[in-house]
């Protein structure tokens, strides 16, 4: 499990989901033990702005056709299917994943998907995405994730933390609010 | 006589010269400050204003411009898009990346975008006017088609 992985998927929802309204904001923080510090703020109006011309000028340029996990790939028909059963079972934990550096449990938790993983484990992880910017992102049919949906739902989402990474070698944040910093 | 000519040259150039500073200011100017930290290392800064871009773009040879039509009106469109929308935030540092030798920041002022690179051996500073460059991507392009 590495926290790059955790960014990227976070960054997956967040870029697809845009605040419609001026002053929404995404930031990532990155600090790791090797003095390397990263600093991201982006305006979510700007993402909003820009994507719908990417997606109808240049598709070519727009991977969003399923999603790839370790060797597996997974289509978006495949995931949309694998979300409404999850999401028809209601409030429980999906999944406990054990592995050397940590143990995950995966879970729908009222009007989140939480990826938890226990106190115990060397990397402290904790992602919470709104149910409805999944909702959103798996709008629709066929092989295309909904990026535009999930960004106007996540535009509509109070200001919250996304994604926190502590391991060894590396702090991560993922969040949005309303400053510009 | 001589006079008349002279002053109608010197309204000449004034007319130019206030022209040419209103179409500046206008599309703004790229600059490209690069300072090598070495000892006898280079430092120069080249000053590039995009109005005198735009006039340019209109003597590039059609036949090389026409497979990049598409590219060029997409670029021109964002460009433009991503200046209206940065005017409108306040200056705000999008990305910075630090480690021990190098630094990399991007951030805005205005609608303009900034990138400054530092390192130990040299530091380099591009200063990008948004909507200006926008303008002259946007005659790149319809001299493409």
């Amino acid at each position: 499990m590495h926290w790059k992985r955790f960014i990227a998927i976070a960054l997956l929802f967040c870029l697809s989901s845009l605040p419609l309204a001026g002053a929404s904001w995404l930031h990532v923080r990155v600090e790791s033990d090797n003095e390397e510090q990263v600093k991201v703020n982006i305006p979510l109006s700007l993402v909003s702005t820009v994507l719908p011309i990417l997606e109808r000028q240049a598709p070519e340029h727009m991977s969003r056709h399923g999603v790839h996990w370790d060797e597996h790939e997974i289509s978006v028909a495949e995931m949309r299917e694998i979300w409404e059963q999850l999401k028809a079972e209601g409030s429980y934990d999906l999944a406990t994943i054990q592995s050397p550096e940590a143990n995950v449990a995966v879970r729908i938790d009222g009007d989140y998907l939480r990826v938890d993983t226990e106190e115990s484990s060397k990397e402290r992880v904790q992602v919470r995405v709104p149910v409805r910017v999944v909702d959103a992102l798996l709008a629709g049919s066929g092989e295309e994730l909904n990026l535009v949906a999930a960004l106007e739902a996540l535009r509509a989402e109070p200001e919250q933390e996304l994604v926190s990474v502590d391991s060894e070698d590396a702090h991560v944040r993922v969040w949005i609010d309303e400053n510009n910093q | 006589m001589l006079m008349k000519l002279g002053v109608g040259a010197l309204a000449g150039v004034l007319g130019l010269s206030v022209g040419a500073g209103v179409a500046t200011q206008q599309y703004g100017t790229v600059v490209v400050r690069v300072e090598e930290k070495w000892p006898g290392g280079d430092s120069f800064t080249i000053p590039v204003p995009l109005a005198l871009a735009r006039v340019a773009a209109g003597f590039v040879p059609t036949s090389h411009l026409g497979e990049h039509a598409g590219d060029l009106q997409l670029a021109s469109e964002l460009a433009a898009l991503v200046a209206d929308e940065l005017a409108a935030y306040p200056d705000t540092v999008l990305v910075e990346v630090t480690d021990r030798h190098e630094s990399v920041l991007v951030h805005t002022t205005g609608s303009d975008l900034v990138v400054d690179v530092n390192s130990d051996h040299e530091r380099v500073y591009v200063r990008v006017p948004l909507w200006g460059a926008s303008q002259v991507l946007e005659a790149l392009a319809d001299k493409a088609h």
